[in-house]
């Protein structure tokens, strides 16, 4: 391994922990207040979230939409677009699979096959979160306006329509505001009825591949890796910008619609407006992306540590009342933290070099 | 004559990076002083520090025999240093006046019951007139009330100048001040700085072109690598070759001979009445035509900023065009987009190296196939072939001399300028094009590589290539040339054979002052 590439290795190394920690002491401070030992509830979410069997099934049902929405988020982060609407457009595509496995438009009375009903619905889902996400992608293609501003507030607009579709048009016979439960033939199996996790687990696992499959190995990997790093240089090398950048656009919509869909056929099986708040699962997928630096294995461990972590929260609400907001708080300022950066590899070579007298290069101009 | 500026065992590092090292510098009082070397040879550094902008790792600075420290480019004015950079700092909206005395306003006075009392209000009056006595004194052609951004880049820079002896500075350090003039007013700058001299001023120049050096220093000193390598007097012996020599260590060919073999018969480019209008409406590339034969380079010259980009972006498919027609070997390529004109056997060396030319964080094997990364060679139906792409950087870093640094495939921005531009130079040339646009191909880069892409060129004509060298380096362009055209305001206005022509009387033409009638 040639010695920059060791510094970098160090340097991005000690950038993880530091942060990681801070945000740990952060988390203790509210813990304590609280009222609780912070040593005891990090060592409690942990062991619940990955001490057994059970918890590990848990978190990976948990970790399932999250490892979707963090490459939906990365992929389009990868090229230098920030889809911050991601949230939006699982909302979308969430309700779009959740009415055509709820039966609704007389999909009820064709009695599809679960072979059928499910693939369906999910494109439908993709299809919807990839429509939406056309509204940021043409603004930002073809108009120049600036896609972080308009797919945060398209959020707001995705949650608040699909809560009026829901109130008013599609309300299901249950008491709260939800669409009619799923059918079930489109219901996406469980492993077992008593873990969260469902088959779509493989689904996200598989989207992985097929990301990083585009990103190393096509031309349009190779396209968008020069797009996300300088758009003149790509355009002068008649890279079609504006079309790649829709392209982009598109695809990660339709993962985060994928996502939402998931959730709908496997999980909620049916839809709240709700279902991903507190912080939602579309900015937990940004958290991913973010702390991930957009590499697919990256995404995976942290999508999963992040659905163990929800569970161990979730398990310790039932069991000491310890509020979930706290985890919020340990996710939010880990990113602020993260946000830094405490050591350039620059400094790591300067503190090795210190320390090793025959280190002595020369450096052209 | 005593010695007004001394530096001892100058040193500046940056981490790892030298970029001057031990200098040391002896500058006598009243005397005309080039320094001189490539880029990166720390001729900048060194002004800086000398001038506040910088501080030094280790060594001295004396002033009149007595050791400074500036702590910034204040200390260096009161201490009877200024320094004109070459991006003018002056602010185009105000006049020339209020530019020159900005930081030193003069306050209207009252006076009320036999009291002065200075208003905190500018007195204008007083100001123009000041200024007005400084122009006069110093015979500089300029307006005081005239607004900077009225004004051509010559009388710019002597604004510059201006602001530097209305502090009453004893040495004025000009950093690259030929760079963006042309010929008639190199030559104007020459008298000023002859007549500065002559008021008992200390002037140094740096530079890189040693044709203007011969002209008006009286010593030379000259930089390699962060070292001072040697100060000579500018006579007989210091010729523009010697100097080259001194300055890359190795004996140097300055422009590149010109090949005997004559130029062909076959049109290769033809553009003809291409237009294309700004976001505002304003005509910036207005009705060009013109014949590119095999055989041929054809190059244009003309002052930055009259329709020399547009042209570039027109022809590499850049820019939307508002009429006419581009046809390679009879082929209309206009409208197409830069990858569909490289396989039309276009070879396209952008103006911005860094923006356009290469994409700095990717490796240069990612850069070696940019803009032909669609071709069969290296994409088999969408799918990218990376073991053809690592071997078409070995050949390529091999054949074109790219010098990389440590590792096998660095980032280009690892890499030096002269680099850089070899990396987009091999990836166009390989690709064995009919036509190559270029557009300041040796914008900035040493001396040795410059050496380089010239000789590149001058092969690339003699295989039957038709080039169009786009530069602001009128030594280059005529020197390198078949034919030259000359762009001013987005037109044509002369066309001559390139041996023919005076720089003066492309001088003329390159500052709209004379110009070829059109033919119908």
């Amino acid at each position: 391994m040639d010695s920059k590439k060791k510094y970098e290795n160090i340097s991005s190394t000690i950038n993880v922990v530091i942060p990681l920690f801070l945000a740990f002491l952060v988390g203790a401070f509210f813990a304590l207040m609280a009222g609780y030992n912070p040593l005891d509830v990090y060592f409690q979410i942990f062991a619940e979230g990955f001490g057994s069997f059970g918890g590990i099934m848990q978190s990976l049902g948990f970790a399932t939409p999250l490892i979707m929405t963090g490459v939906a988020t990365a992929f389009a982060f990868k090229s230098g677009i920030w889809n911050i609407g991601v949230e939006g457009q699982l909302y979308i595509g969430a309700m779009a699979t959740a009415l055509i496995g709820g039966g609704y438009f007389g999909i009820a009375e064709l009695n599809l096959p679960s072979y059928v009903i499910i693939p369906l619905a999910l494109l439908c889902g993709v299809f919807f979160g990839s429509l939406y996400a056309c509204i940021p992608a043409a603004m930002k293609a073809y108009l120049g306006i600036n896609e972080v501003v308009t797919t945060i507030m398209l959020n707001y607009a995705a949650t608040y329509f699909t809560t009026y579709l829901v109130k008013c048009h599609f309300q299901g016979s249950a008491t709260y505001d939800s669409t009619e439960m799923i059918m079930s033939s489109a219901v996406i199996q469980k492993f077992n009825p008593s873990y969260r996790v469902t088959w779509a687990i493989f689904l996200a696992i598989a989207i992985i591949v097929i990301i990083w499959f585009i990103q190393s190995k096509t031309k349009f990997g190779y396209e968008i890796n020069a797009i996300g790093r300088q758009l003149e240089f790509s355009e002068a090398a008649g890279m079609r910008v504006k079309k790649k950048i829709f392209i982009m656009f598109l695809i990660s919509g339709a993962i985060a619609g994928l996502a939402g869909g998931t959730e709908m056929l496997g999980v909620n099986k049916q839809f709240t407006p709700e279902f991903s708040t507190n912080p939602g699962l579309g900015w937990q997928g940004y958290y991913i992306c973010v702390l991930s630096r957009q590499n697919p294995i990256a995404i995976l461990i942290i999508a999963i540590v992040f659905g163990a972590f929800r569970y161990g929260s979730i398990a310790l609400q039932s069991k000491i009342g310890l509020p979930l907001d706290l985890l919020n708080i340990i996710q939010g300022v880990l990113i602020l933290f993260f946000s830094i950066q405490y050591l350039s590899p620059a400094f790591v070579k300067k503190v090795a070099q210190r320390g090793s007298a025959d280190a002595v290069q020369t450096v052209e101009a | 004559m005593s010695t007004i500026i001394e530096t001892r065992n100058l040193t500046k590092k940056y981490g790892d990076f030298t970029a001057n090292k031990d200098v040391c510098l002896k500058v006598e009082e009243g005397e005309i002083r080039a320094i001189i070397g490539e880029n990166g040879a720390g001729k900048s550094t060194l002004m800086n520090m000398l001038y506040g902008t910088l501080k030094p790792t280790s060594g001295e600075i004396l002033f009149d025999g007595k050791p400074v420290t500036f702590d910034s480019s204040l200390d260096a004015i009161k201490c009877g240093m200024g320094m004109v950079h070459q991006h003018f700092k002056l602010s185009p909206s105000l006049t020339v006046y209020e530019n020159i005395i900005l930081g030193l306003e003069m306050s209207r006075e009252v006076s009320i019951f036999g009291k002065k009392v200075t208003l905190p209000v500018i007195n204008n009056k007083k100001e123009k007139e000041a200024v007005r006595q400084l122009i006069q004194r110093y015979n500089f052609n300029l307006d005081p009330g005239a607004k900077v951004k009225d004004l051509s880049i010559g009388a710019k820079q002597r604004v510059e100048i201006l602001k530097m002896l209305y502090r009453d500075v004893k040495v004025l350090i000009l950093d690259e001040p030929t760079a963006v003039l042309i010929p008639q007013e190199i030559e104007e700058l020459i008298e000023k700085i002859a007549e500065l001299k002559k008021m008992g001023k200390t002037v140094i120049i740096i530079t890189h072109k040693l044709n203007e050096v011969k002209q008006c220093a009286d010593t030379i000193s000259v930089m390699r690598r962060g070292h001072l390598v040697g100060t000579v007097k500018n006579d007989d012996s210091a010729t523009p070759e010697t100097l080259a020599n001194m300055m890359v260590g190795r004996p140097v060919q300055l422009v590149a001979a010109k090949s005997p073999k004559p130029v062909g018969k076959e049109v290769v480019l033809d553009v003809s009445h291409l237009s294309a209008k700004d976001s505002y409406g304003k005509a910036v590339v207005n009705d060009v035509s013109f014949q590119i034969h095999d055989n041929e380079v054809v190059g244009i010259a003309g002052i930055e900023g009259n329709g020399q980009t547009e042209l570039m972006y027109l022809l590499s498919g850049l820019m939307k065009n508002s009429g006419g027609s581009v046809k390679v070997k009879g082929k209309e390529v206009l409208g197409m987009w830069p990858d569909e004109l490289r396989a039309e056997g276009i070879g396209i060396v952008p103006e911005d190296r860094y923006r356009q030319g290469v994409c700095l964080p990717l490796s240069v094997s990612f850069n070696l196939i940019s803009g032909y990364h669609g071709d069969k060679r290296f994409c088999h139906s969408g799918l990218m072939d990376y073991a053809e792409i690592r071997k078409n950087k070995e050949k390529l870093v091999e054949e074109y001399d790219i010098r990389l640094s440590d590792s096998a495939d660095p980032p280009v921005e690892a890499l030096s300028g002269g680099n850089a531009q070899k990396v987009i130079i091999a990836r166009e040339f390989s690709h064995d094009p009919s036509v190559l646009l270029m557009a300041q191909p040796t914008r900035g880069i040493d001396v040795g590589a410059t050496e380089y892409i010239h000789d590149e060129i001058i092969r690339f004509r003699d295989k039957g290539k038709a080039i169009l060298l786009i530069s602001s380096e009128l030594t280059e362009v005529k020197g390198l040339t078949d034919r030259l055209l000359v762009m001013y305001e987005g037109e044509i206005v002369g066309e001559f054979v390139s041996d023919e022509v005076s720089f003066e009387e492309l001088g003329l033409y390159m500052s709209g002052a004379k110009r070829m009638k059109k033919d119908a």
